[in-house]
């Protein structure tokens, strides 16, 4: 036997898993779909209950100066943004038909999607925080300047001091685990893309 | 819908048409899909989730399937995409055990895992490759799947068969 007939048969020669039940096999594909609705759902209903707690804060403290009210806007644009911007990759990954379309196109479309993630949550992560913090601090003024300027300047240091730590550290942290994870997975990409175009 | 000779008819009477089908296309393709993803991941468990994602895929998309490649084709093709969709999950890696064998002599291992594992060493276009060529899939079809020319194919898997037959010479001395 020469070797070619003889991968065949070895390859053939492959105990394989016995196919599911068909039924099984469909409410798998249901469950799928259950699952990231539920995901989305989750999102949203958390996105809701921030905002609506966000708002009685502000109901029960009645603000005077447009900078409270400009703070507490900022910070709800902020997970909104933030909110926002995950629900529509999830959208955007589970997006249907994609495995259809030829190997190269579909490699060339799950690395532009990466790419996409990589930029959109950097630019999300700063815009996040440089919201949050700029509404923090606009909606702290009129509570402030009720304060002597020693417990004021207190305040402001230690939401300063918070506000660095987040962006120097917390910031920086989360950056490079997506960096970690990301990173890996789009050259890996780009190193199967460069092979079948050899 | 039928299927005859790897053409896909449709008829109006779609639904239950449809479910026979896929019944059929299920019976013929599960064990070549299954074959496909051990190719490409060398575990069990995990060439049958792929599997499982495929046929998920063909169920869903069979009522969109227009005959421009053979039935077999569109599978393999869906097969593929979904194997490379496993470069994404970066925590779990494609086991490579033939490296370890390669250290010393083989023992409790029969000729066919061995290929597996030998298979699993190779890049991951090259797996892809050697796969649907040892499961018939003509040359032309796996460039078309692959978005390949047919020559580069042809030359990959003389070199494939070339490195395999060296490791089963180095396994069988």
């Amino acid at each position: 036997m020469n070797a070619d007939d003889k991968f065949q048969q070895l390859w053939r020669s492959k105990k394989t898993a016995p196919a599911p039940d068909i039924k099984a096999l469909l409410a798998k594909a249901a469950k799928v779909k259950g699952a990231v609705k539920r995901k989305l759902i989750l999102s949203y209903v958390l996105l809701t209950a921030t905002i609506i707690w966000i708002c009685c804060i502000v109901a029960w403290s009645h603000p005077k100066m447009i900078t409270t009210w400009i703070g507490v806007v900022l910070a709800i644009v902020a997970i909104l943004l933030y909110l926002a911007s995950s629900a529509g990759l999830i959208k955007q990954l589970f997006a249907k038909g994609q495995e259809e379309v030829p190997v190269q196109e579909y490699l060339q479309n799950m690395l532009q999607i990466r790419e996409k993630q990589r930029h959109l949550q950097r630019g999300i992560l700063n815009a996040y925080f440089i919201l949050l913090f700029s509404g923090l601090a606009l909606y702290m003024i009129e509570y402030a300047r009720r304060l002597p300027a020693t417990t004021a300047a207190l305040v402001y240091g230690a939401v300063t001091v918070w506000g660095l730590i987040n962006w120097f550290y917390f910031r920086k942290k989360a950056i490079a685990k997506q960096e970690q994870s990301l990173g890996a997975v789009i050259s890996k990409l780009e190193a199967v893309i460069a092979d079948t175009k050899n | 819908m039928t299927i005859q000779n790897g053409i896909l008819t449709k008829s109006p009477n779609s639904s239950s048409s449809q479910q026979r089908a896929f019944d059929e296309l299920y019976a013929d393709y599960w064990d070549k899909v299954f074959r496909l993803c051990m190719g490409y991941v060398n575990d069990d468990d995990w060439a049958k989730d792929i599997a499982q994602d495929t046929f998920i895929t063909v169920w869903q998309q069979l009522s969109n399937f227009r005959n421009e490649a053979a039935i077999g084709t569109w599978i393999f093709r869906i097969a593929c995409n979904n194997c490379l969709r496993q470069l994404e999950r970066s925590s779990k890696f494609v086991r490579k055990e033939v490296d370890k064998a390669e250290e010393g002599p083989v023992v409790n291992e029969d000729e066919v895992n061995f290929l597996y594992q030998c298979i699993a060493t190779l890049n991951e276009t090259d797996r892809l490759i050697i796969s649907m060529e040892l499961e018939d899939v003509k040359q032309a079809e796996i460039a078309g799947i692959l978005g390949m020319s047919e020559s580069n194919v042809r030359v990959r898997i003389h070199r494939i068969k070339e490195k395999l037959t060296e490791k089963f010479k180095a396994y069988e001395r």
